[in-house]
């Protein structure tokens, strides 16, 4: 009896260790999260126009943008998120005459928040990227005219166009 | 009672039964030993940034600064993973954001230098863990979808991950 006994003891162990040896599973997890901040889309707007005024045949002007007489885009969007300005330039000036010469340096463009003052000059002939300042900024554009001496009276006009875009993301 | 011959073990059957009994022990013993416990540890979020409405934005899972990072540990195992995808991002008065989620969104990056791997983490993998250094790496992308009306502001969701160990 003591035989069976142990032989069946041994038995129950067996069965009771096979299961429990090929089910044991181990599991770990976490979490992360995952975000996004939608952004309120950039718009850019033509407040002034770039006057170069009354100029005598044969003489240039040259409108600084800090003058009163620059262009003035108003760009808004998000918060301080950087963008990039494109300016489309005019060679010329149309009218009635020849057409006017216009040219553009290094600090013919400026920017500033949305208050009048220019805080920073660049060049508006190539892409520049800046910051948005509480959701905007102001961009001013001056320039040169030259006129021949022959020139013919009259109006004349040419059209600048900016192009403002995120930059990054 | 006198037992029936046929219930009583011979002895050969109880020295197969006994050694049978040490394998699975034994078993056990070496299993326990091979390495310390499954883990499974957060280390950076997903993040798709700052969108703009109607524009998706796909985060892949080789971005370093932006795709959402995971290592898990164990060392000669092979464990299945099962990640736990939000639907939707949720912002601000209750808009949303869907995600998206396919082929080559995931990659596990074994310690020691091996290739990356490339999985779709919308659906369960089973992978092997090759030996020590035990910690690799699980990173994951996705794309996000803004619907052009979206609401501005921000938004999140919960990004979970499983790992089991398929024993053996």
């Amino acid at each position: 009896m003591k035989r069976v006994l142990g032989s069946l003891a041994l038995t129950a162990a067996l069965v009771a260790t096979v299961p429990a040896a090929a089910q044991a599973q181990e599991a770990a997890s976490a979490d992360i999260n995952a975000t996004a901040t939608v952004l309120a889309n950039v718009s850019v707007e033509g407040v002034n126009d770039l006057r170069f005024g009354d100029i005598l045949p044969g003489f240039d002007r040259t409108v600084s943008p800090t003058n009163s007489d620059a262009g003035l885009f108003r760009i808004t969007g998000a918060g301080d998120a950087p963008v990039t300005l494109s300016f489309t330039l005019p060679g010329t000036l149309t009218g009635p005459g020849e057409p006017l010469t216009v040219s553009f340096d290094e600090e013919s463009a400026g920017f500033g928040n949305m208050n009048g003052t220019v805080l920073e000059r660049f060049d508006p002939s190539s892409t520049y990227t800046l910051s948005l300042s509480e959701g905007g900024r102001d961009i001013f554009l001056g320039g040169t005219v030259s006129t021949a001496g022959d020139q013919a009276a009259g109006s004349y006009t040419g059209q600048v166009t900016l192009e403002v875009s995120y930059s990054g993301s | 009672m006198t037992p029936t011959p046929a219930l009583l073990p011979t002895p050969a059957l109880r020295l197969a039964l006994v050694l049978a009994l040490g394998l699975v022990g034994l078993l056990g013993m070496v299993d326990q030993a091979s390495g310390q416990p499954l883990a499974a540890q957060a280390r950076q979020d997903l993040s798709f940034g700052e969108l703009l409405g109607g524009l998706a934005e796909r985060v892949r899972p080789d971005d370093g600064a932006r795709a959402g990072q995971f290592r898990i540990r164990g060392a000669n195992r092979t464990v299945e993973l099962t990640f736990h995808l939000p639907e939707v991002l949720e912002g601000p008065g209750g808009a949303t954001i869907p995600l998206r989620f396919g082929e080559g969104d995931g990659h596990f990056e074994p310690s020691g230098g091996d290739p990356r791997q490339a999985f779709d983490p919308s659906r369960p993998i089973t992978l092997s863990l090759p030996g020590p250094p035990p910690w690799h790496w699980i990173h994951l992308g996705g794309t996000a979808l803004p619907a052009a009306s979206v609401s501005l502001g921000s938004y999140s969701g919960t990004v979970g991950l499983t790992v089991a160990d398929l024993a053996n």
